[in-house]
This record gives structure tokens, sequence and C-alpha cells, in this order.
């Protein structure tokens, strides 16, 4: 009995053994299989690919279903992606020729790219019952393909800085897959012609991508698997990072700083950011109808104070809309609002406030960098120029619908990936663009439009400043400041980070 | 001689000295639970009701060039040391007994009054009554509680008032079980007999004889009540849902200090020990009052039962 006993366990043992070098040598077949993770603090909206419309969403749409091109800060230019390359119309400046990538195959199925993709892409981006993404395509009247891999845009006006509108915000979707399964597309068959392919989206956590090899130009160095993932506490973020759980991490707070320089594994970026915030001010609430109301704002907040004690000097103050590095800034224009918090309650007094006014002040939690204490700053500056400020901190996921509706009065927001701000200052101040800020100005409508079809750089660049001095002046948003983008990534990665936080998989390296 | 004598006489007579000071009635209650219990939870009305005079600083006011100040015990004007936007965290403290408190206090009050209501109205009347009472109990307490409260908070916003109301809505449950299984018992007691054959209305019956009996039981739930509420504001406040952020919390501290944990601990560290004590000393001042009032505890003699 004993013998056989032995014997048995032996064989457990042996059983035990070959299963263990299974699962290790699976193991192993996995970790040969690169994968990087990317912690970001923006939630992942679902399955349609228009129904949304955040930095972060265009940037991980861009590289799954594939767009045009995109805009690289390293190089400052234009990059195509699916477009090989564009031309404007030499006779009519209306018409922009977009000339595809040939043999772009789709993912999984292998059909290949055509031009007819792009035209359906543009009707859906205007006409899905979810489409958040209509401002976008607002220059554009109608796209035509001339043949399979040429695509022609025809615009209303003249619009000059037509590829920040188009290029990465223009998703593009197989117009055959649509066909055949209608509005259930996106969940029935997530299949794109970008160099990653969507494998998983939970909400609120993650998304999940793997390379298709077959895509030009992406390399076998480039990780096979690709994750998002949502970390919004700033904390475990950085912890995440520190131990390796994640690779990439977006947005260190400036507090954070120096405990991720510490870590002998990782590699701390500064990267100047391109997202400039606000205190977006709706016109279509009282008190915010009336200007000297929203100018005593402007000179209420010292924000200089703030970059100094809560972003320890990692964020610029800006004196516009923008800053230095974005198209249009000049430098030579001088501040208008300096604090000065006496100026603030005259200004309040005239606009027919003596005792102070009351008003709710909106700053949705990680979302941004510091958002809540930065706000938790600006609230005594306010009340101390005479507002009785209400301050409401709600999560970012029941806020921004309500911003989308333009029901948010007086709001802390940022703006993304503003390069060419054209676009930009279109969805928040033109009229009828988004209904976020509410506010409308025929003047400035005209000059925006003007400011579109101006071709030649120094009188756009004038025109833009026109409209910069009418918002500056009007100031239905007060702009703040740029926080710097602190990136932390794992040694075990190469990485350049551009100021849009535009990450895709093309671009990392698995060292 | 006279040394020892003198001992002696002390030795004999401090116990009865002693005895004599301390009036029967309050006897049971110096179990050692209780005091340090009742110590904390006094120490806490202290903080909340004198925090205006104790308090160093105004909560609120913010100095952002001494932001993030390391606790300066006696040697410098910021005991406990200065948060983010430099306010002061023991005149925050102070304040946020003051809110957790006043939370706490009429969270129970209102959950048992209505809880102990209802509860003596189901039992006394039972049949249909009860019935209604009943399948309404049951309904709300298949809601997980603190998923309700954040749902009331994010549907209706942030407010003192409608805080209380979502800690409420689901806080006077064990209130209204416990009233209406001792009321069902008491409505056949004899003196209960007694009343009704003396002519008394249901009404008076209720509020002479009911009532008064479920008052005991009331207070133990309540002072346990009083703890949970207390964490469930610190848990809203620490997701954001609780009070505006104008009003200090140690909940909102808590999550304000978060973001700091590991380079500036005392911004996360002292609120976190406020919550931790208040709590431990409302349950042990709970737990010394229901060995007094529950019965079959004292039979067993154990605080099992």
């Amino acid at each position: 009995m004993k013998t056989r006993h032995f014997f048995a366990s032996g064989r457990l043992l042996a059983a035990t053994a070959a299963l263990a070098g299974a699962v290790t040598l699976g193991g192993a077949a996995a970790v040969a299989r690169s994968q990087v993770t990317v912690a970001v603090v923006n939630d992942f909206a679902g399955w349609n690919p228009y129904a949304d419309s955040t930095s972060q969403m265009y940037m991980i749409w861009c590289q799954t279903y594939g767009c045009l091109g995109t805009f690289d800060t390293r190089s400052g230019e234009y990059k195509g992606l699916l477009a090989e390359r564009w031309e404007i119309g030499k006779d009519n400046p209306n018409e922009w020729t977009f000339y595809l990538k040939k043999g772009i195959k789709r993912q999984g199925d292998g059909k290949e790219l055509t031009a007819e993709d792009v035209v359906h892409s543009l009707w859906r981006n205007k006409n899905d019952p979810r489409s958040a993404q209509k401002q976008n395509t607002r220059p554009v009247k109608e796209a035509v393909a001339l043949d399979k891999y040429t695509v022609k845009f025809v615009t209303s006006q003249p619009t000059a800085p037509l590829l920040s509108f188009l290029f990465d915000r223009l998703i593009i979707t197989g117009k055959d897959l649509y066909e055949k399964h209608g509005q259930d597309v996106d969940r029935k068959a997530p299949l794109g012609y970008g160099p990653y392919q969507v494998k998983d989206i939970v909400v609120g956590q993650r998304m999940v991508l793997e390379k298709h090899a077959d895509w030009p130009g992406i390399e076998a160095g480039n990780p096979d698997r690709l994750i998002f993932r949502r970390i919004k506490e700033d904390e475990a973020r950085v912890t995440g990072l520190l131990n390796g759980e994640v690779q990439i991490a977006l947005h260190i707070p400036p507090h954070l700083v120096d405990r991720v320089r510490g870590a002998s594994n990782i590699d701390l970026k500064n990267v100047p950011s391109v997202e400039v915030m606000f205190l977006a001010m709706n016109p279509n609430f009282k008190p915010w109808d009336n200007k000297l109301v929203r100018q005593a704002v402007g000179y209420a907040i010292d924000r200089e104070a703030i970059v100094k004690a809560i972003f320890r000097g990692g964020a610029d103050v800006l004196h516009g809309p923008i800053g230095s590095g974005q198209y249009g800034y000049d430098p030579s224009v001088a501040p208008k609002y300096n604090y000065d918090p006496e100026k603030a309650k005259a200004l309040l007094k005239q606009a027919g406030y003596p005792d102070g006014v009351e008003i709710d002040f909106y700053t949705a939690t990680n979302r941004y960098v510091n958002d809540r204490q930065s706000s938790q700053a600006i609230v005594p500056m306010l009340e101390a120029a005479g507002f009785k400020v209400k301050f409401h901190t709600p999560e970012y996921s029941t806020h921004w619908p309500i911003v989308r509706k333009g029901k948010r009065p007086f709001y802390y927001q940022g703006r993304g990936s503003v390069v060419d701000p054209s676009a930009a200052i279109a969805q928040y101040f033109e009229t009828g663009a988004t209904p976020r800020i509410g506010y409308s100005n025929p003047e400035l409508d005209k000059i925006l439009k003007a400011e579109r079809q101006e071709f030649d750089e120094a009188k756009r660049k004038a025109l833009l400043l026109k409209a910069f001095n009418i918002i500056q002046e009007d100031l239905p948003a007060f702009f703040l400041w740029r926080i710097h983008n602190y990136v932390g990534m794992s040694k075990t990665v190469a990485f350049e980070p551009m100021s849009t936080e535009r990450i895709f998989g093309f671009d990392i390296v698995v060292k | 001689m006279t040394n020892s004598a003198l001992t002696e006489e002390a030795i004999l007579a401090r116990p009865a000295a002693q005895g004599s000071r301390v009036p029967r009635g309050l006897r049971p209650w110096l179990t050692p639970k209780i005091v340090l219990g009742g110590g904390i939870v006094l120490v806490l009305v202290i903080m909340g009701v004198l925090a205006p005079a104790i308090s160093p600083f105004d909560p609120n006011r913010q100095n952002l060039l001494g932001a993030m100040q390391a606790p300066q015990w006696l040697a410098g004007a910021h005991f406990l040391g200065t948060d983010h936007v430099g306010r002061d965290i023991l005149s925050r403290i102070f304040y946020g007994a003051r809110i957790s408190l006043v939370i706490a206090i009429t969270v129970v009050v209102i959950s048992g009054i209505v809880g102990v209501g209802l509860g003596a109205i189901s039992g006394y009347f039972a049949g249909k009554i009860d019935f209604a009472i009943q399948k309404l109990v049951e309904v709300v307490w298949a809601f997980p509680p603190l998923l309700l409260a954040i749902a009331i908070m994010a549907f209706f916003g942030q407010g003192l008032g409608i805080l209380i109301f979502a800690l409420v809505i689901q806080r006077w449950i064990p209130y209204c079980r416990v009233a209406r299984g001792q009321a069902l018992s008491l409505r056949s007691r004899d003196f209960v007999h007694a009343a009704r054959s003396l002519g008394a209305r249901n009404a008076r019956i209720v509020m002479k004889h009911i009532l008064p009996n479920l008052m005991q039981a009331a207070t133990v739930i309540g002072t346990f009540a009083m703890a949970t509420a207390i964490i469930a504001e610190a848990s809203l406040s620490f997701l954001g849902l609780g009070v505006p952020p104008s009003i200090p919390t140690w909940g909102g501290m808590l999550a304000d200090g978060r973001a700091y944990i590991s380079t500036s601990w005392w911004l996360a560290l002292f609120p976190g020990l406020c919550i931790f004590f208040t709590v431990l000393g409302i349950n042990l001042l709970g737990d010394g009052m229901r060995d007094i009032f529950d019965p079959r505890l004292k039979r067993s003699g154990q605080g099992m039962g």
C-alpha cells in the first residue's frame, strides 16, 4: 500500500511539474508579446467612436479606427496617417483633395481602405444620432470619392485651418460594415484601419488595444498590446508607475514630481502643454449676462499665486486664449487682466451688485491636474471681490453632459490639443457651434469666418488676434493657465511625448 | 503607630467615602467602556460647541504662501500644520467636529422619531397598518444604505439638508423594527389592558404607555446609529458628495489630503484619526449602554448575547 501511495504521489508530482512547466511556457509566450499600459485620467465613453468629444478619445479612435492624420508637435508639422498627402485646389480654395495610402487593410477581414469609407465617415459624423463631433466637420459641405484612393472635401467657405478641424478628429470607419450592421456596428464589428485594434472596452476602467501587424509603418518594437487604463487618483497613478503596473503615466501632479524623479527605473519628462484652462461664464445665466461681472472675475483672481502654490511653478499663466508656441500667439500684447481685487469689487458694484452676488461654481474632480485644489484657491479670491460663491465639486461623468448641454453657468474647464486655435475658438465661442458656453457675438463670428478663409499667414494671424481681443474684452471665458504635462515612463519603453498628449502605439518602442 | 493608625483609618474610610460620593443611580454607569467612550464624546462635543472660541484661525482662511506647512506643535502658529491652500488644520478639525456632531445628532433624532413612532404604531395596532408599514420597511431595507445616499446626493446635489435627508431615509429602519417587536409584546401586557379598561384612547396608550417603554432600546440604537452616520457623512464628503466644500468636514479634509498622502502626511492623518476616535468613542459608549439596558446581556454576564 505504502509503495503504491509513493508511486501515486510521484505521478502526481510529475503531473504537477508538467503542468507548472506548461504554465511557465505559456507565461513566457505571453511575456514575449510585449505590453504597455498607459495610465490616463479621463473616462472611456463607450463603443461608438462618434459619441463623445474628448482629446483622449480622439487619440484612441484615431489609432484604432483610423484618421486622416495628426499634428506632430515634435516636428511642428501635420503628418498623414491614413492620408498620404493632401492639397488645396489651386483655382478653388473650397476644394481639398486627400490622397489615401494604398494597401491599408482592415483589421480582421483585410478589406482595403477606400475613398468611399472616408465619404461614409463624414456622413456618419454629421448624421449619427449620438454624434458629439459635428463641430469638427462644420466647415465641410460634402465629400466626393474621386477614385478608389482619392477623396475631395468641399468646404462651404474657404477654410485655411481645415486640417485642425479634420485631422485626428474625423474618425474613419468602414462603410460596408455600417451597411451590414447599422447602428450596432461598433459593438458587433469594431474593426478599423488604424494600427491598433479595439479588443475590449470597460467603461470607466480601461481600453485594450492589440497591434495590427500589417499596418504600414508599424514595427516589431511597437507594443503588441496597448492598454489605456483609467487611474484618476494621482497617488494611485504614480504608485502604479513606480511599481511597474503601468509603463507610461500622464498628468503627474507637481507635488509628486520629486517622488517620480527619485525612482531609478523611471524617466520623467516635462512637456509644455497646449491644453488651455479657463473659467467659462455662460451669458445665458445671471449674473454672467453682464460683461462687467465677467470682467470682475478676470481681476479677482491672482493666478500667479495659484501657479506658485498649487502648481509649484509647473504651469504658465495665460494672457489670452493661447500662449507661446501656439499658432497666432503675439508676445507683444500687454496682459489685460492683472490681479486687482479693488477693481474687481468696483466692477461688480458698477454692474449693479454693490452687495455682492451669489454664484455657483463647478469644478469636476480628478479630471485635470490639481483641479479641485486650484479651484479651492480661486473661491476665496472671488469672495474677496464680492461674489458669494457656492462651490461644487461633482464627478466629471455627471458634470460633463450638463456642460455639453450648455446648462452650467460657471465652471472650470480645459480645451486640449490647441495647436492652431481656430477650431477650439470656434467650438467654444462661435454662435451655434456648441452650447457649452452659449456665447454669441456677430462681430466675433464675422472675424472667425474671415480668419478661416484667409490663407495668407500674416493676415490670418492678425484676424486671430482681433478675435482674441474681442474674447478678452467680452470675457465669456477667463483664461487661466496651461499646466505642464509631466509624463512619467518606465525605462523599459522609449517614447517621446507630444504636447498634445497624443500617445500613439507606433510612437512607443519596447526596449 | 500614628502612621499605621492613619493608614488603617484611611483604608476603612475610603471605600465608604467614595461610595457616598457617587450617587447610587450612577454607579452602574461607571464602567470603563462608558467612561472612556463618554470621555471621547464629551471632548468631541466640547470641540464642536466651542469651535469658534478655541480655533486659532478661521477654518476657511487661505494663505497660499503658507501652504503645506508641517505640524509645528507648540513651536509655531499652526499646531497641526496647514493644508494645500494654507488653511489651519487644527481649526478645521474643530469645525469638522461641529459638522460631524450636527449631522450625527440630527440624523439620529429624526430617524429615531420616525422609526420609533412608526414602529410603535405598527406594533400596537398590528393588522393592516402593521402590514403596510412593514412592507415599506422591507422596500427601503432592500437598498444598500450608502448607495442609496450616493444616489440621492448625486441627484439633488450637495447640501446639508439633503445630506441629512439622504442619511435619515434608511436609518429609521432599525428603530422601527425593534420598536415594533417590543410594541407587539407590550400591547398585550396587563398595564395596557388596565389603561384600556379605564377608557384610555389608543393615542394616549401609545404616548403614555408604549413609547416610554421603547426609549431604552432606541437610545442604544441611537448611539450606534450616530457612529454610522458620522462614517457615512465622512464617506460621502470623501466622494465629494457631502456638504459643499466650503463647510469644513473631516471626510472632506481626508479627500483633500489623499492627493498628498506620500508627501504631506498630516493633511490626511489628523482628520482620519478624528473619525477613528470619534467612532470608537461612540461605539464604546453604545456598548456600555447596551450592557446596562439589555437584560438578556445581564443574565449571560457577557457582551456576546
